[in-house]
C-alpha cells in the first residue's frame, strides 16, 4: 500500500494544495511557514483521524482552518452576503493494487480529482444542523473573527463514500515526531505508541492477558488472602456483603497504565532525547506490520551528526519496501537520503520534485552530503560562487548597489566550488530556479563556454552565467585589480605595493584575508563588471 | 463471457439451504464472499449458523443486508457518474412506488427524497445506471473485493433488483442465488419493471438466464422438516414445480393434514398444542399466541393450526387452485412450517383434506 498523492484544502495555510508522492522515500522540504509540518499533520489526520496525538473530534481548534478563508467568510457574512462556510478537506489517493481486496473496499470515485482509486477523505465541516447558527454567528459584528468549532463535525470516509473506522483500514501509519514542540501527554504515551506501531494484534492481546493474570494472582497471594479474611470479619460492621480488596480488573486499569518501556534498565523517558528519537524511529522501522506508512518529522532534531548519520543509514537500508514521508531542515539529510526524493513546497503553495535528475548527480550529493543544496532550493534567487572570497566580494558589491545584504532580499550567495556548479545547475534547471553563476574564466574562455554550453544563451531557463571574457584576468583578484587602481587596493588592504605583480601575488596568496578586507572596508571600490551584472 | 459457475438453487422449505450456503462458505476459505440476505432476521439466522459450525463468521465472509450491500458497495462508490450533487446519505424505505409522477430525467427527484435519501425501490435501478455510465466500474470494484456473492432468499427480488442480479451474473464474480419461489412474501421492489416475473413467475426468468448461459439451475427438493402428507398437500399448490420430498421418517400419533371443526378447536389445542398461524391480525386466535403467516417464514414447529381466510376456505372446499391465486405463497409458507401435522379450522367437507379431527 502506498499513497500516490494527497490533496489538502483549507487546512492551516494549505489551500487547494496537492503533493505527489512516490512509493518509497519522500523528503518534504520547504522554507519556514510554507506548511511542511502541516502536510505531515494532514497526512496523519487523513490516515488515522488523529491530530496532535488525539482523535481530531476532540481536538478541533479554530486555527486548523485556513485563516484567509475564515477572514473572508466573516467579512462576506458581515456584508450580509452568502458565502460557503470554511471547511477542511484532506484526501489521500492510494495506489490501486488489484490484489488487495481490503484496499478495494476503499475504492470509488468520490474525490475532488474524480479519480477511480482507493482513498480516504477527512472532512471538518459545519454540521448541517448548525449551518444557520454559524451564518448568524459570523454575521454578528460583536463576535470575534474565530471559527466557532462547536458548530463543526468530523467525517471520515473512503472514496466509496462509506464511513470508515481504523479497523477497516488494511494498513497503519506511524508518526514519529522528534521535535520538542509537542509535549507528550502522560508518561506512557511513548509506550502506547510503540505498542500501536510495533506489536501485532495478537501480541497486544497476549500482553493484556498476561497482565490480567498477574493482577488476578495478586489476590491469591497468602499475604493478601490473610488481609481479606481479616477484612471479611471486620467488614461485617459496615456491610452485610463480603468485603475484600482486589486489583482493579476493570478496563480502566489496563496494562498500558502500569507498564513502561526501559532502555538498559532505565525508564525510557529518562534516556537522552537523542537516544529516544533514534529508538523510536528504529522501532517504527522494524514495526511488525509491513504495510505501514512511516511519517517522520525532522529526524535531525536532538541528534548529533554521527547519530544522525546512523539513523539515515537505518532509514535508507530498512525502509526500502515501504513508503516514508519525511520533513527536514537539513541539507545533510536531504543529500544523504537522495536529493531525487525531494518534494519542494514553495511559499505560493506549489510543489515540485526532481524527476529526471541524473543518477550520478544524486550519487554526487549522497557522497558529498555537506553541500548546502537546501539553500539553493529555498532562496528566491541564488548566486553561486567559487569560494568564500568570491562570496564576500559579491555580498559587498550587492550591498553597495542595493543598500542591503543580499539575504535580506531573499538572495543567497552560496559558495559551491567550480566542480559542483553543474550539479547545482542541474537541480536549478529541473526546478526552474532563479540562479546566477559567478565564475572565473581561468584563462580558457573556450573551455568555460564548452562547460556551460547549455546555459549561455539563457533562453530556456532562469540560469545565467557571469564571467569576464578577457583571459588575461583569469580569477577574482586580477579582476578586482582590473576594475580598481593599485592605489585603491593598497589603501583597502593596508599595503604599499609599488607594482601590480607583487600586489596580485599577495592577494592571491591570502585570498580570504584580502576578500574580508574588501568586504569590511569603508573605502569605496568598483565592482568588476561580470559581478556587477550578476547583482543587477 | 457469462460465467457458467453461477448457480441458482431452488430450495424447498426445510431443505437446509442456509446450512448449505454456510457450509459452502466455510469450505472455500481461499475465496472472499459477500453473503447477502434480505432481512435482519435472516442475518441473525446466518450468523447463528456460522457460530454453530465455525464459532463465528470467518474473515473471508461478509454477512450484509441486501440494501446495505446495494448502498455501500454498489450505489455510493460511483454515484457521481449518475448524481454528484449530494452524497447519498441513506435509504428511504417506501411501500409501493416512490415519486411516481417524476420523470427519470429528473435524477434528483426521481431517485431521491431530499436529494440525499435514495428510494428503496429505485436503488437497484440507480446502481445499474451507475454501472453503465461508469464503464462497468461498479462490478470491476466488486470483483477486486469479492470472488463470490451469495444471495439468500432470491424469491424476494423483484423489479430492478432482478436487473441488478443479472448484472452480477454477468460480472465475472461467482454468484450463487438461493431461494424458494413458492415462499415469496416480501418484495424488495414494487416497481413495474419485470412485474411479469413476480412471485412464482420468477422461475420463468431463471429459465431464460439458464438458456442464455448465465447460470445453472439446481433443485434442492428434499425436506428435512415436513412429512410426506404435508409435502403432498404443499405440492398440490404448485403443479409444474419440482415436488418436495420428505427426507424425515420419525412418526407421532398424529401425523398429516387435518380439518378441525370450529367447536372442536379448544379440544384440539389442548390435545396437540399446535402453533396457531393466521393470515393477519383480523383472524380469531382461540386464546393462543398466534403468528402471522409472513412472520412465520424461516421458523419451524412440530404442529401448526391454520386459521384460514375466505379464499383458503374456498380452496379447501373445492380443491380449485384459482381461489388462492393471491395467497398461495403465504399458505405454502404456513403449511410447510410443520414437521408432523397441519390442521385447518374448517367446518365443511374438503376433497383435498379428507381427515377430520374428532375429539
Amino acid at each position: 500500500m502506498h499513497i500516490d498523492r494527497v490533496y489538502i484544502d483549507g487546512f492551516k495555510r494549505l489551500t487547494n494544495f496537492t503533493v505527489e508522492l512516490n512509493d518509497r522515500l519522500n523528503i518534504i522540504v520547504g522554507d519556514n511557514e510554507t506548511g511542511k509540518t502541516s502536510v505531515l499533520e494532514a497526512i496523519t489526520l487523513v490516515l488515522t483521524r488523529q491530530y496532535d496525538g488525539r482523535t481530531i473530534d476532540y481536538a478541533i481548534d479554530p486555527y486548523i482552518f485556513n485563516a484567509t478563508t475564515v477572514a473572508e467568510y466573516f467579512a462576506r457574512r458581515r456584508r450580509n452576503e452568502q458565502a460557503p462556510p470554511p471547511r477542511v478537506l484532506i484526501e489521500a489517493y492510494f495506489h490501486d493494487e488489484p490484489t488487495e481486496p481490503a484496499l478495494a473496499k476503499l475504492k470509488g470515485g468520490n474525490n475532488t480529482k474524480n479519480e477511480n482509486c482507493p482513498g480516504l477523505e477527512l472532512r471538518i465541516d459545519v454540521d448541517p444542523d448548525h449551518v444557520e447558527s454559524l451564518k448568524e454567528y459570523a454575521a454578528d459584528n460583536s463576535n470575534p473573527v474565530v471559527i466557532p468549532v462547536e458548530f463543526y463535525r468530523v467525517t471520515w470516509r473512503s472514496f466509496a463514500s462509506n464511513g470508515v473506522t481504523l479497523r477497516d483500514l488494511p494498513f497503519r501509519a506511524a508518526t514519529i515526531d522528534t521535535s520538542l514542540a509537542r509535549v507528550y501527554r502522560g508518561p506512557n504515551k511513548y509506550l502506547a505508541q510503540v505498542v500501536n506501531d510495533v506489536l501485532t494484534e495478537s501480541q497486544r492481546r497476549q500482553l493484556s492477558l498476561a497482565y490480567k493474570k498477574l493482577r488476578h494472582g495478586f489476590s491469591q497471594e497468602p499475604g493478601v488472602t490473610a488481609i481479606n479474611d481479616h477484612l471479611e470479619q471486620q467488614g461485617n460492621r459496615a456491610t452485610n456483603k463480603k468485603l475484600t480488596i482486589q486489583m482493579d480488573m476493570s478496563s480502566r486499569s489496563s496494562w498500558d497504565n502500569a507498564i513502561t518501556a526501559h532502555l538498559d534498565e532505565l525508564p525510557f523517558d529518562c534516556a537522552g532525547k537523542g537516544e529516544q528519537c533514534r529508538v523510536q524511529i528504529r522501532l517504527a522501522i522494524a514495526g511488525a506490520e509491513q504495510s505501514q506508512v512511516l511519517l517522520i518529522e525532522e529526524p535531525e532534531n536532538h541528534l548529533s551528526h554521527s547519530n544522525l548519520n546512523k539513523l539515515i543509514n537505518d532509514i535508507s537500508n530498512d525502509c526500502a519496501d515501504r513508503q516514508v514521508i519525511l520533513t527536514t531542515h537539513s541539507a545533510f539529510v536531504l543529500n544523504k537520503l537522495g536529493i531525487d526524493n525531494l518534494r519542494l513546497i514553495s511559499h505560493s503553495g506549489n510543489t515540485a520534485s526532481l524527476t529526471g535528475l541524473a543518477p550520478d548527480t544524486k550519487d554526487y550529493f549522497m557522497k558529498l552530503p555537506g553541500y548546502d543544496t537546501l539553500r539553493l532550493l529555498l532562496s528566491k534567487r541564488s548566486i553561486l560562487v567559487e569560494g568564500p572570497s568570491d562570496e564576500l566580494v559579491v555580498q559587498r558589491a550587492y550591498k553597495d548597489k542595493h543598500g542591503k545584504l543580499p539575504l535580506e532580499h531573499g538572495v543567497d550567495v552560496i559558495s559551491v566550488g567550480a566542480l559542483a556548479f553543474k550539479r547545482f545547475l542541474e537541480i536549478a534547471e529541473l526546478l526552474n530556479l532563479d540562479v546566477g553563476v559567478v565564475t572565473d574564466n581561468d584563462g580558457d574562455i573556450a573551455a568555460l563556454q564548452a562547460k556551460y554550453a547549455g546555459y549561455l544563451n539563457g533562453e530556456n531557463s532562469k540560469i545565467r552565467i557571469f564571467y569576464d571574457s578577457d583571459k588575461l584576468y583569469p580569477t577574482l583578484e586580477p579582476q578586482l585589480l582590473k576594475a580598481n587602481s593599485r592605489q585603491t587596493l593598497n589603501t583597502i588592504l593596508g599595503k604599499k605595493y609599488a607594482d601590480d605583480a607583487t600586489l596580485l601575488k599577495d592577494m592571491s596568496g591570502n585570498k580570504t584575508d584580502c576578500a574580508l578586507k574588501m568586504f569590511e572596508t569603508t573605502e569605496t571600490w568598483k565592482t568588476p563588471e561580470y559581478i556587477a551584472n550578476a547583482i543587477e | 463471457m457469462p460465467s457458467s459457475e453461477n448457480k441458482i438453487i431452488i430450495a424447498c422449505a426445510g431443505s437446509g439451504k442456509t446450512t448449505r450456503l454456510v457450509t459452502e462458505a466455510l469450505a472455500n476459505r481461499d475465496r472472499r464472499i459477500a453473503f447477502v440476505t434480505y432481512t435482519n432476521n435472516n442475518i441473525r439466522e446466518i450468523i447463528k449458523r456460522f457460530s454453530e459450525l465455525n464459532s463465528g463468521v470467518p474473515k473471508h465472509v461478509d454477512v450484509v443486508t441486501w440494501f446495505g450491500f446495494l448502498l455501500r458497495e454498489c450505489a455510493r462508490p460511483y454515484q457521481r457518474s449518475k448524481y454528484a450533487e449530494k452524497r447519498i446519505e441513506s435509504l428511504l424505505f417506501v411501500n409501493g412506488q416512490s415519486a411516481k409522477y417524476i420523470k427519470e430525467t429528473d435524477t434528483k427527484r426521481h431517485y431521491f427524497a431530499n436529494g440525499e435519501l435514495i428510494y428503496s425501490d429505485k436503488i437497484a435501478k440507480f446502481v445499474v445506471e451507475c454501472e453503465n455510465r461508469s464503464s462497468q466500474r461498479v462490478t470491476a470494484r466488486l470483483r477486486q473485493i469479492y470472488t463470490d456473492v451469495f444471495i439468500d432468499e432470491f424469491q424476494d427480488l423483484a423489479g430492478w433488483d432482478l436487473e441488478f442480479a443479472k448484472m452480477l451474473l454477468q460480472s465475472g464474480i461467482r454468484v450463487m442465488l438461493v431461494g424458494d419461489p413458492r415462499q415469496h412474501i416480501y418484495s424488495t421492489n414494487p416497481s413495474s419493471k419485470n412485474k411479469q416475473y413476480l412471485g412464482i413467475e420468477i422461475v420463468k426468468l431463471l429459465e431464460i438466464w439458464k438458456k442464455d448461459g448465465l447460470c445453472t439451475l439446481e433443485p434442492m427438493s428434499g425436506t428435512h422438516r415436513c412429512n410426506a402428507a404435508i409435502c403432498e398437500y404443499a405440492n398440490a399448490l404448485w403443479p409444474g414445480m419440482d415436488a418436495m420430498k420428505s427426507l424425515g421418517n420419525d412418526t407421532t400419533d398424529h401425523d398429516g393434514v387435518f380439518l378441525v371443526a370450529e367447536n372442536a378447536v379448544n379440544d384440539y389445542i389442548k390435545r396437540h398444542s399446535p402453533q396457531v398461524l393466521r393470515y393477519d391480525k383480523r383472524a380469531a386466535t382461540y386464546g393462543c399466541e398466534a403468528l402471522n403467516f409472513g412472520l412465520a417464514k424461516g421458523l419451524e414447529f412440530g404442529r401448526v393450526l391454520i386459521v384460514p381466510t375466505g379464499p383458503i376456505k374456498k380452496y379447501l372446499q373445492s380443491g380449485t387452485l384459482s381461489h388462492v391465486k393471491a395467497s398461495r405463497d403465504k399458505l405454502h409458507v404456513a403449511v410447510t412450517r410443520a414437521r408432523h401435522s397441519v390442521a385447518f379450522v374448517f367446518d365443511g367437507q374438503s376433497p383435498i383434506v379428507p381427515t377430520r379431527f374428532s375429539p
